[in-house]
């Protein structure tokens, strides 16, 4: 192969790659965070118009369940999960011999080093063995009422667990039960402001639009927030009654809504020729009124590229096959960091390890 | 509906993202083969013999294809054929940097047999231009030396030469092969009685000059100093230093000659832009061994501190050091000196080592010990003392020849050497010379040389100044073949023999077809790269008569003429031909006729 073709296969696959890179490196990050949607319901068809909406928007997304995931990567890297795993077990040897008090304290780091990570967003049942066993040695050392409390704590995270006969003692499973006795299911509901301003320090993205389905009484509301990280605070959150049958339309209304917010707090620039403001349907209403004078802010026509992958598993969780764009686009910064590495590499290895220097030969006769 | 317009609206598919990215990755992989980065070329210059024809004129031209192989000492042969074309020129690609290479050139004919060839001797390819001029010569012929344009090729100009120093040639002299593949010439003479061929050589009638021969150009490096001096009067035009070739009386001599030379004490020897180094005259100490070259007679650089014809010459252990021994006029007083390959230089040795002589017989017996043997001494009288040494060089006599004998033939095998035949009486009148039928053996005994003559180990005719080659046979043995030389002072043989060293017998090749085709001697016998010999040259007639211009070649086991007589580019006697490690045969020097040097001065046979 000439010297030539390789030199210009080398400029080409740089040009391209970082071309290619390129784009994704400028675009916002956002994340969703779906909480309380099993995925089958009402609140997962209208969300999945929502976010069918909100692809057309330039930036980058993060879909649920790889945003959790991320969560959780991170608290594997932070040694969290270890962490709290080797005190659990220290606990419970402790507890085993009987040492409560030791035994109480290794519980209770166990369970602070998960509460320091995101574990309730990711998997809240890990929470749950660190707390019962806590519960447990508490009752066992006499200390009924904080007992109780942990016992509750339990029930908040887990409200159908029961406890197993064969491990726990009667005098256990009473004091366990008349603990959560009369407590409610409590949903999961959007997450405080500081919460999600960790969840966007702890993913370095922008913001996260969180989705929410409540039932205050007969019908379902879809509540979908859009979090500012840079505020610390919701620019627009909107809700909207769950009714059968038409959840493409309500799903659609709050993604022109979420649109706007999220383009005003993005500074991002909208097509709103055709986009009039309709007024909101029947069973609508608007928590935040700043989102119609971000919205309406912006009027001049321009054009808005897509290059967002598949975020549908922002509900329905990962599925085999999309996890790589949903990665490839999460991890945008590899792109061009690879790209640089390969480059250098390409340049570099045929120049040191795997060049070999030849002479063309010439014969003039 | 969506009540956004947005443009394009069209995503890319994932596995047209997939797709893209295997493809930017499959086009790294090649670069992570091993990538062949061309870092300069290799000119091959191809050169042809003096009067030769073109061999690819179009017209007239047998080759076909050129066929260029690069013989890789690590790495295999790389090999490739290409049409001759209008452009004169064809290509190779990627030849490895750092390895050590044999290039050989091929022009092949219609049915690819080659016709022409080129061997260069062995040599590493290094980044930049390399550039070597390769000789191209008839397969199976004997070829003039090239000749190459100047004017078209001034690096030829500025590095070769086709003419032996001085006056274009020299005979009785010694050649040996170089541990770098180069042929150096040593020594000999030019001025021999045009009455008698081998009478003894007076005073400042031997040769102190040393020229290196490279196989692959099929040339003499030019040296330095090197002159062409016309006139004889120790001055020459370019391409030496001195300017207009003038004459001592020429006013212009000593500052003139040359712009830039400083001759202080104006005693013909300068410093400064001319050749002569420093301001030295000759009989200064400095000026023994080239740094004023000019007092070698032959206007060298490398040169001897003596003159020296009927010299021989030995490696000693390391191939670094090499013995130079004997000869005349020089040898008779200081018997040996050294020689550096790696400086380049001679150097005398201790005068003691033996006693000084000519026309010896020397050799290494095995790989550490070394003989000197017979010849003839300072006052002119036949020794018969062997001398040996172990190759630290400190001679002591071990013992006498069966008979006292100079011009010797002597060969070397595997663990001995044999002196054979040469005069037992050797006079100025070359009608009392009288050849001997003597062989002497010398095989290595612990730390010693075990000197034999053996009853069965004798000559069917008296031989002198035959040829001797060794040779293994069919079954491994060790052969020695003798062919020629002068039965007496009157009478050339043409007949061989086949000596047996370990069995200590000697055959005479008398079966019909057996024996060169004439009778030659002081011819060369080289053995070929396929075993047979070719014998050249050599006189056709007794003490003053012309040398023959005709080659053959022998089955060395049965002496039988396989091929010739062929037809040699000059009359050559007295002359050395050597086996060249690219396979070709230098034949170099001596004599054409009676105190004629033989034209060209040399030729180059191409096996």
């Amino acid at each position: 192969m000439g010297n030539y073709i390789k030199a210009m296969m080398l400029v080409l696959l740089s040009v391209v790659m970082m071309g290619a890179m390129g784009e994704e490196m400028d675009k916002p990050t956002m994340g969703w965070l779906a909480r309380n949607i099993d995925g089958t319901g009402l609140g997962s068809d209208a969300l999945t118009v929502v976010i069918d909406h909100l692809k057309s928007l330039d930036l980058r997304w993060i879909d649920s369940s790889s945003l959790l995931r991320r969560l959780r990567q991170r608290d594997e890297r932070e040694g969290l999960l270890s962490d709290a795993r080797m005190h659990l077990d220290k606990g419970r040897k402790l507890h085993l011999a009987l040492s409560l008090d030791k035994a109480i304290a290794e519980y209770k780091k166990s369970t602070e080093l998960l509460q320091q990570g995101f574990v309730l967003y990711y998997d809240p049942d890990l929470l749950v063995e660190p707390l019962l066993q806590l519960g447990v040695a508490q009752y066992q050392a006499g200390d009924r009422a904080l007992a109780r409390q942990t016992f509750m704590r339990v029930a908040a995270l887990s409200p159908k667990l029961k406890l197993d006969e064969a491990y726990y003692s009667p005098s256990i499973r009473k004091a366990y039960s008349e603990a959560v006795s009369g407590l409610g299911i409590r949903e999961p509901t959007i997450p405080s402001p500081g919460q999600l301003r960790r969840i966007c320090e702890a993913l370095d993205i922008r913001g996260l639009v969180v989705a929410s389905v409540e039932r205050p009484g007969e019908r379902s509301l879809l509540r979908l927030g859009v979090f500012d990280r840079s505020y610390g605070s919701f620019v627009a959150v909107e809700t909207v009654a769950l009714d059968r049958g038409a959840t493409d339309e309500a799903g659609q209304h709050l993604a022109d809504r979420l649109k706007i917010a999220i383009a005003g707090m993005l500074g991002l620039r909208l097509d709103l020729a055709d986009a009039s403001e309709e007024p909101l349907q029947a069973g609508e209403s608007s928590l935040d009124g700043g989102v119609s004078d971000s919205g309406a802010a912006d009027s001049e026509r321009v054009q808005v590229s897509l290059e967002l992958g598949d975020i549908d598993t922002a509900v329905s969780g990962d599925e085999p096959g999309s996890g790589g764009q949903s990665w490839a686009v999460e991890h945008w910064w590899i792109w061009p960091v690879a790209g640089v590495v390969l480059t250098s590499i390409a340049v570099t290895l045929p120049l040191t390890v795997f060049r070999e220097d030849v002479v063309d030969v010439k014969v003039r006769y | 509906m969506s009540r956004f317009a947005i443009s394009p609206t069209r995503a890319t598919p994932e596995w047209v993202e997939l797709i893209t990215r295997a493809f930017l990755l499959i086009l790294l992989l090649p670069l992570f083969q091993s990538c062949n980065w061309n870092v300069g070329e290799l000119e091959i210059r191809l050169v042809y013999a003096a009067g030769a024809q073109d061999p690819f004129n179009a017209q007239t031209s047998v080759i076909n294809k050129l066929r260029i192989s690069i013989e890789g000492q690590d790495s295999g042969v790389q090999r490739t054929e290409f049409s001759l074309g209008p452009s004169r020129s064809g290509v190779m690609s990627e030849v490895p940097v750092g390895q050590v290479i044999r290039v050989v050139v091929e022009g092949l004919d219609v049915i690819g047999q080659p016709r022409y060839r080129g061997v260069s001797s062995q040599f590493e390819i290094k980044e930049g231009t390399n550039k070597i001029f390769l000789f191209f010569s008839r397969v199976g012929e004997f070829s003039d030396p090239p000749a190459v344009q100047s004017a078209i090729s001034p690096d030829w100009s500025e590095t070769y030469r086709t003419l032996l120093r001085p006056g274009f040639g020299r005979v009785f002299h010694q050649a040996v092969v170089l541990p770098n593949g180069n042929v150096m010439l040593v020594g000999g003479t030019q001025w021999t009685d045009p009455s008698d061929h081998l009478a003894r050589l007076g005073p400042d009638r031997g040769l102190r000059s040393a020229e290196i021969f490279d196989p692959t150009s099929g040339a003499f490096f030019k040296d330095a100093s090197y002159c062409i001096d016309a006139d004889g009067d120790g001055w020459g035009p370019s391409p030496d230093c001195l300017g207009p070739d003038c004459d001592d009386s020429d006013p212009a001599r000593h500052v003139g000659c040359s712009a830039g030379c400083d001759d202080s004490d104006h005693d013909g020897y300068g410093k400064g832009a001319d050749c002569l180094g420093s301001d030295c005259k000759e009989g200064d100490a400095q000026c023994a061994f080239g740094a004023c070259c000019e007092q070698c007679p032959d206007s060298g650089s490398l040169c001897m501190a003596e003159a020296r014809a009927f010299l021989s010459m030995l490696p000693l252990g390391d191939d670094d050091i090499w013995l130079v021994l004997g000869g005349e006029p020089g040898g008779l007083e200081h018997p040996a000196e050294y020689f550096s390959f790696k400086s380049m230089s001679f150097s005398l040795a201790p005068d003691e080592l033996f006693a000084g002589r000519t026309r010896q017989a020397a050799a290494k017996v095995g790989d550490r010990m070394m003989i000197v043997a017979g010849g003839i001494g300072a006052g002119g009288e036949m020794l018969g003392d062997v001398q040996t040494s172990s190759v630290e060089v400190s001679f002591s006599k071990a013992g006498d020849l069966s008979v006292a004998r100079a011009g010797a033939t002597v060969v070397q095998y595997p663990g001995g050497a044999l002196v054979i035949g040469g005069w037992e009486a050797f006079s100025s009148d070359p009608s009392q010379r009288v050849a001997s039928k003597a062989i002497d053996r010398f095989t290595v005994q612990g730390s010693n040389v075990l000197i034999e003559s053996l009853p069965e180990l004798v000559l069917h005719y008296p031989r002198s100044q035959a040829s001797a080659v060794t040779f293994t046979d069919a079954a491994g043995r060790t052969r020695v073949l003798v062919c020629g030389g002068l039965i007496d002072p009157q009478t050339a043989s043409g007949t061989c023999e086949l000596i047996r060293p370990a069995e200590g017998a000697v055959d005479l090749l008398d079966d019909p077809g057996s024996g060169m085709t004439v009778p030659r001697w002081r011819h060369t016998a080289t053995l070929l790269p396929d075993g047979n010999v070719l014998i050249a040259g050599g006189f056709s007639q007794t003490t003053a008569g012309a040398a023959r211009n005709t080659a053959e070649i022998l089955d060395p086991e049965s002496g039988v003429v396989l091929q010739g007589p062929m037809t040699m580019r000059s009359n050559r006697a007295g002359h050395t031909a050597t086996l060249m490690p690219n396979g070709m045969v230098l034949l170099a020097g001596g004599l054409a006729g009676p105190g004629q040097l033989a034209s060209p001065p040399y030729e180059i046979f191409n096996p």
